[in-house]
């Protein structure tokens, strides 16, 4: 049952295919304006508003759609909802080392995709 | 530490789970090193993105339920063939020996049967009913005559003669 939703989902991303290059260009003001306030935020530490939070889950769509639904995937339930890498494996299917190998290609596609924004938000 | 860089372990476990002698080793590097610090702010704005988006808890389109009942039913169908064989796997043992147990009883029923007959057949000591199986020794020599002899005590030629008489 897991392993169908899993894979649905999977189906249904892939499906919606999105170009990462398109997405860039299109943040909104707020969304630029928390890249410029969130390096200060991240220093600090300090507590961050609803309304940071909604602007930051919509940046994180944004960029998560960059990224190969394997990827998404992978990310959302190892990284986000610290699910343990054999029920990741058990879920879609994989042998537990590609699930690392692919958790470890993940986090640097996501944040060589977060470090495209920072340059981009700069210029 | 201070020598090599720390992108390949900023990309091996989440952000979260770094142990703290790591973070520090990672703080006293990105220190020195503008590539890994630019590296070490986009992991943490990753971290941040995603624990975000964790907390937007969004439901799942109805377009997203009927692929997934779809998906499952055609699983179920996928399955037909393969449960059967899954039954026949599990209860073929049961079956095996059912039919062994009944191939045995069916041979101890046919032994059974051959000893009675044979027990039946030595059993008589009446000289008729042996002259009828046949299992008289002296049987074996007698003429037709000496046969009606016995049942009837008449002579065989004196029935012949009667007969033509008639």
């Amino acid at each position: 049952m897991t392993r169908i939703a899993t894979t649905t989902s999977i189906n249904l991303i892939r499906h919606n295919k999105r170009r990462p290059e398109s997405t860039f260009t299109d943040l909104t003001t707020e969304e630029n304006e928390w890249l410029d306030n969130t390096l200060a935020i991240l220093a600090t530490g300090k507590e961050r508003s609803i309304e940071d939070h909604l602007v930051a889950a919509d940046l994180a769509d944004k960029v998560l759609f960059t990224l190969p639904p394997d990827d998404r995937l992978i990310l959302m339930l190892i990284d986000v909802d610290h699910a343990p890498v054999k029920e990741v494996a058990e879920m879609t299917g994989w042998s537990e080392s590609k699930v690392k190998v692919k958790a470890f290609r993940a986090r640097r596609r996501m944040r060589q995709a977060v470090e495209k924004l920072l340059k981009g938000a700069a210029n | 530490m201070q020598e090599q860089h720390i992108i390949d372990l900023l990309d091996t476990r989440p952000l979260n789970d770094l142990r703290e002698a790591e973070l520090s080793a990672i703080n006293q590097h990105t220190a020195n090193c503008p590539r890994c610090l630019q590296a070490f702010q986009a992991a943490q704005l990753s971290n941040l993105l995603l624990r975000s988006r964790a907390e937007l808890k969004t439901e799942p389109s109805a377009f997203f339920k009927t692929n997934l009942m779809a998906a499952i039913r055609d699983e179920q169908v996928q399955l037909g063939p393969f449960s059967f064989f899954r039954i026949w796997r599990e209860a073929c043992s049961l079956i095996y020996s059912m039919a062994a147990l009944a191939v045995i009883i069916g041979g101890l029923t046919l032994w059974q049967l051959g000893t009675n007959t044979q027990n039946m057949r030595f059993s008589t000591t009446d000289p008729m009913e042996l002259l009828v199986y046949g299992m008289d020794s002296a049987s074996v020599d007698l003429s037709y005559g000496a046969v009606l002899m016995d049942l009837y005590g008449t002579p065989a030629e004196n029935t012949e003669r009667n007969r033509q008489e008639k």
